[in-house]
């Protein structure tokens, strides 16, 4: 193989013979004949004879050289010209509609800043709970929905909204003033509820807002989030299981519907558990409904939230007020850093369909959903699939930290680890 | 210049002469005639094919290749018409002087297109005749090819003469630069042998090839065109131009290993100091005794030299 020095001195040698081609005037052609060989206005025999002539003349090739050095280069244009050609509208336009299109299927993200504070919350109905499950939600008699309710919530201010019928309420009362219930394409508000009042650390809060509903104050002040409790059927409450969760004094205490009598003054509820059960997918869940036109229920301590649609806004509280988790629905969860005035979204599983969620901590957030799907982060970005105990609807979980959780299924059973998944106390 | 009136378009061609006057469109604020412009076109011919005598087929060729309405201008200027001329200084001087730059730069363009200029419009000879640089145009190229021709042929002449009168002092330094090669380092005797031996084999590799060839190396190499440069001297594609440049080399290369190998009898250990010489510094111009005929060593003749080795 020829080396790049021998090609060197092969390229000196070369320009140094050709250089030295002598040349014959007297053979030379006029710049006549140069112009038109230039122009290839020669015929072949010509142009033939001229080309042998010039590979020998090297004053012929230096004035052809000089020829083809002046002729003037092809315009070039300015560098906005291309402007007027039209030739880049074709893939700006394939770029906008990409764009349109990506913007269009992403799930809405942003809602209006100070919305959040002030959006109520919607009960919903709940499916017929097992009543053999201690802390199930059960079946709220329909008598019993609104008066339980107004006096399960807890005024710390708290306010619930009971719903007065119906699958898809179109009026709730909220201590006994009515609010409009919109349906959810006008949804605009975030609702969240529960509560969970005071001491840091585990608190738990899930959101859970009629799927199709809104929640719009008409007379009534807003209660701020944090006291906000809606429910309309059933209750699912922090049991025996998660008061061991409490590290304070304070926890929360359910009863269940079917304890009929009013609830202690609980303390301030440090986790909540709320169940929420899926609406519209859940036959039984519908049946339920169907059934329970009022089921709204609240505990007596006030911070007890049965949902039974699954919103796709439900908020999850954290210790610190200003982080806040969020299900958005069809599978997105988000993350707000400034108490929800902007949030960011995450996919934690493809195809997921969360149901409630806790953040211990401002890292560490458990979420629970259809056919068991457990996911835990401990960091607020990267997700695992944590192995269900059972393979059912989770709608409920509390949770201390990443190792110590409770989740409740949707026929009432709760189970508990306290190794990050790894392995689950069935109920006793 | 030949005689224009040696020469007559056979009567067979009527019409095509017609139709070249109708091409060419001379607007009638020229004052360009009919028969004026046949004489040009004759002159054209007989430029073309003196000393042939070519059938009217050929000439009919010839005429439908000619740059007709360029011509007509050429020829109406030259026979001064203002308006004629108006309209080649408003369509040509711009180009002219571009091309002046171009070819010479800036500092000298301006003085190069002038003097041209003047010889377009024509000077009084001592016969009282107006005579134009026009009348030594024909029409076989455009009227904007042909002046930059003109300019070239003005430069490069002026340019070899300038050249001649110093390259004798530039061989003369040269000589004696390359004596000796470093302070203290042995300069090997037989150098110059090994390279005029590498000259001589390269000479002779380049002319077996064909002239278009050898053309499209010496604009390469020589001139230093661009490929799209040479490309539009040649008909070529630039990306022809460099696939067959590439690989004219590779075979000269290729041609001079198997000469000296083959015909000259090196070994492997010539071959690479005559390689490694040609790197270096070239004590004097080899190409040049050579082609004077000046005595150089032919390695036939002292092939001592390399049966030692």
């Amino acid at each position: 193989m020829a080396s790049q020095d021998d090609n060197k001195a092969i390229d000196g040698m070369i320009r140094r013979t050709l250089a030295h081609d002598a040349p014959e005037p007297a053979d030379c052609p006029s710049p006549e004949v140069l112009a038109a060989y230039y122009d290839r206005s020669l015929d072949a025999d010509e142009e033939a004879r001229c080309e042998l002539h010039f590979s020998r003349c090297a004053r012929c090739r230096e004035q052809l050289s000089a020829i083809v050095r002046a002729e003037e280069k092809p315009y070039l244009r300015p560098a906005r010209q291309w402007l007027l050609t039209g030739r880049w509208l074709v893939p700006a336009i394939a770029m906008l509609l990409i764009a349109f299109v990506w913007v269009a299927r992403r799930p809405a993200q942003q809602r209006p800043a100070g919305k959040s504070s002030n959006t109520p919350f919607v009960a919903i109905s709940k499916p017929e709970p097992t009543p053999s499950v201690e802390g199930v939600v059960g079946r709220a008699a329909p008598s019993s929905t609104s008066s339980s309710t107004r006096e399960a919530v807890k005024a710390a201010p708290s306010e619930a909204l009971s719903f007065s019928a119906g699958n898809l309420p179109s009026t709730a009362t909220r201590n006994g003033n009515s609010v409009e219930m919109l349906p959810r394409a006008k949804r605009s508000i975030d609702t969240s509820v529960v509560v969970a009042g005071g001491a840091a650390g585990g608190v738990v809060s899930s959101g859970a807002v009629a799927d199709q509903l809104l929640a719009k104050e008409s007379a009534v002040p807003q209660p701020p989030v944090e006291q906000k409790s809606v429910t309309e059927a059933g209750e699912v409450t922090a049991n025996a299981a998660s008061s061991q969760l409490a590290p304070e004094n304070e926890e929360a205490s359910v009863s269940n519907q079917a304890q009929a009598s009013p609830p202690p003054a609980a303390p301030p509820v440090q986790r909540v558990e709320t169940r929420m059960t899926e609406v519209a997918p859940n036959k039984k869940a519908t049946a339920a409904m169907a059934a329970n036109k009022s089921s709204a229920t609240t505990r007596g301590d006030g911070n007890l939230v049965v949902l039974d649609r699954v919103s796709s806004m439900s908020v999850i509280k954290t210790p610190d007020p200003a982080v806040l988790w969020r299900l958005a629905g069809e599978g997105f969860v988000e993350r707000s850093e400034d108490s929800g005035a902007t949030w960011e979204g995450q996919s934690p599983y493809p195809d997921a369909h969360f149901f409630a969620g806790a953040a211990p901590t401002v890292k560490i957030c458990w979420l629970v959903g259809r056919d068991g799907l457990i996911v835990l982060t401990r960091d607020a970005e990267h997700w695992r699939r944590i192995e269900p105990p059972v393979p059912v609807d989770l709608v409920g979980v509390t949770a201390q930290n990443a190792s110590i959780a409770v989740v409740t299924a949707a026929d009432g059973r709760k189970f508990t680890t306290s190794n990050g998944g790894k392995s689950w106390t069935p109920p006793q | 210049m030949k005689d224009a009136n040696l020469f007559r378009f056979p009567p067979a061609l009527a019409a095509a002469l017609d139709d070249c006057w109708r091409r060419a469109a001379a607007p009638a604020e020229w004052n360009l005639t009919r028969k004026q412009f046949l004489a040009v076109l004759e002159r054209s011919a007989a430029h073309r094919f003196c000393g042939s005598s070519p059938d009217a087929k050929a000439i009919g060729h010839y005429l439908e290749s000619l740059h007709l309405a360029d011509l007509a201008l050429a020829c109406a200027c030259s026979e001064g018409s203002e308006v004629a001329w108006d309209a080649f200084v408003a369509q040509y001087r711009p180009e002219l002087y571009r091309a002046a730059r171009a070819i010479v730069g800036e500092s000298n363009a301006r003085e190069l297109a002038d003097s041209l200029y003047a010889e377009l419009y024509g000077l009084h000879g001592s016969d009282g005749k107006r005579k134009s640089l026009f009348t030594y145009f024909h029409g076989r190229s455009k009227l904007g090819t042909w002046l930059r021709a003109v300019l070239a042929q003005r430069h490069v002449d002026e340019l070899r003469r300038t050249r001649r009168t110093d390259s004798l002092d530039e061989l003369v330094d040269n000589n004696e630069q390359a004596q000796p090669v470093a302070m203290g380092t042995a300069v090997d005797p037989e150098r110059e042998k090994y390279l005029a031996v590498m000259q001589a084999v390269l000479s002779m590799v380049l002319d077996g090839l064909g002239a278009h060839e050898r053309l499209r190396l010496a604009y390469y190499y020589v001139e230093k065109l661009t490929l799209a440069e040479i490309g539009r001297l040649l008909g070529e594609h630039e990306a022809t131009v460099s696939r067959r440049l590439d690989r004219a080399r590779r075979e000269i290369r290729c041609r001079v290993d198997e000469c000296l190998r083959g015909e000259r009898k090196l070994s492997e250990a010539q071959l690479r100091l005559c390689y490694e010489y040609a790197r270096g510094e070239w004590p004097f111009d080899l190409t040049v005794r050579l082609r004077s005929g000046q005595a150089v060593v032919p390695p036939e003749a002292d092939d001592s030299l390399f049966r030692a080795r």
